[in-house]
């Protein structure tokens, strides 16, 4: 019955989802703008928030691969920027690393890069160096690499702290996933 | 690359001061960065490797397209890029503003050059060029947030660590 409304009606198979579900569109410029204006004003999580938005509409970060995303990712050019000489010469570009860590498992590690946007409220750059500048201004870094055999611990920092974009607890998060998984092969060990 | 032409390479690169050791990889990629990047096809670019062309996508493809960047800043294709922050001339040195916003600075750098301190490329590269540029940025475009967001937790760093900076951003916007 499902496949013969499908077939009639087209899209995915929910009958009575709304019509427009899963089309796709092209973001107005004045909602960006309006969006930005919000996380800016009224978010506590602005920083993780500014960047997953800008991010993805500016250089089309998936979400996953950028709340994975830590200070070792951030990279900067001096050829890919707009000019070939001078400060606009420099480019801010983040690192999607190879493998199962981003979900487009690249089989080598890629870059996406961003220029200064027109407005600064939707600038990727802007809301990377808000972010960066508030962190390291509020957090006690240390730029120590001791152990020459492991990844220093500041490269590790998130990029977007996770835990405060989603508004839930990074402890009560894993337990939940724990738990969801546990409960998965429960059922399933009881159906099958 | 030989490791004579290697070594040689590095020693050019060591002595013309350029750490990047993104830069000490085969010339090769570098020019069809280039070609990529100010948007040859990739046929266009496969001229000057006569690679096949899987071989192309799977490692020659430019890391960004100027073309690509300029419209995702917001600009039609067409339009020349420009961003009137980006020429906000700043009073001060960069590195002043960097001492101002950031006052551990210098102890990170002094800590980087330790014993037990981070030489990585990468270190070097977020101490000595990203973290300025960023700074030059939050101080160009602050100018505007400031006034959009006087309560912002950055309109207040701004404010507090940067003396006369409602004046320098009032006469800059």
């Amino acid at each position: 019955m499902q496949q013969t409304v499908r077939r009639v009606t087209g899209g995915h198979g929910n009958p009575g989802a709304d019509p427009r579900k899963g089309l796709k569109d092209i973001f107005p410029a004045k909602d960006k703008e309006r969006i930005m204006d919000h996380i800016y004003r009224h978010r506590k999580d602005w920083a993780a928030a500014a960047m997953n938005f800008t991010w993805g509409h500016n250089g089309a970060v998936r979400g996953d691969s950028n709340r994975k995303l830590t200070y070792s990712d951030v990279n900067m050019s001096y050829g890919f920027g707009p000019e070939e000489e001078g400060p606009l010469a420099r480019c801010l570009l983040l690192v999607l690393r190879k493998g199962v860590k981003n979900k487009d498992r690249h089989d080598s590690d890629k870059q996406v890069g961003c220029w200064r946007h027109k407005s600064y409220k939707q600038c990727s750059v802007f809301a990377t160096a808000v972010t960066i500048i508030h962190y390291l201004s509020t957090s006690d870094v240390k730029f120590e690499h001791r152990n020459k055999g492991e990844r220093a611990p500041w490269w590790e920092i998130p990029l977007i702290d996770w835990s405060e974009y989603s508004g839930t607890n990074v402890i009560f998060a894993i337990l939940f996933r724990c738990s969801a998984s546990a409960l998965t092969t429960l059922l399933v060990s009881y159906f099958c | 690359m030989p490791t004579d032409t290697a070594n040689s390479t590095s020693q050019i690169f060591k002595d013309c001061g350029i750490r990047d050791i993104a830069k000490l990889t085969h010339h090769r990629s570098a020019a069809l960065q280039l070609g990529g990047f100010k948007g040859l096809s990739e046929s266009e670019n496969n001229a000057l490797t006569d690679h096949k062309l899987d071989k192309h996508h799977s490692a020659y493809g430019p890391v960004c397209v100027a073309k690509t960047c300029k419209v995702m800043a917001g600009f039609d294709i067409d339009d020349a890029y420009f961003v009137p922050r980006s020429m906000i001339e700043l009073p001060n040195a960069v590195h002043w503003y960097v001492r101002k916003l950031l006052p551990n600075y210098d102890k990170w750098k002094s800590e980087a050059a330790s014993v037990h301190g981070d030489k990585s490329t990468f270190c070097a590269m977020f101490l000595n060029d990203l973290l300025p540029w960023l700074v030059e940025v939050i101080v160009q475009d602050g100018c505007y947030f400031i006034k959009d967001f006087p309560d912002h937790v950055i309109s207040k760093l701004l404010r507090m660590n940067i003396p006369a900076y409602d004046r320098f951003a009032l006469q800059s916007r």
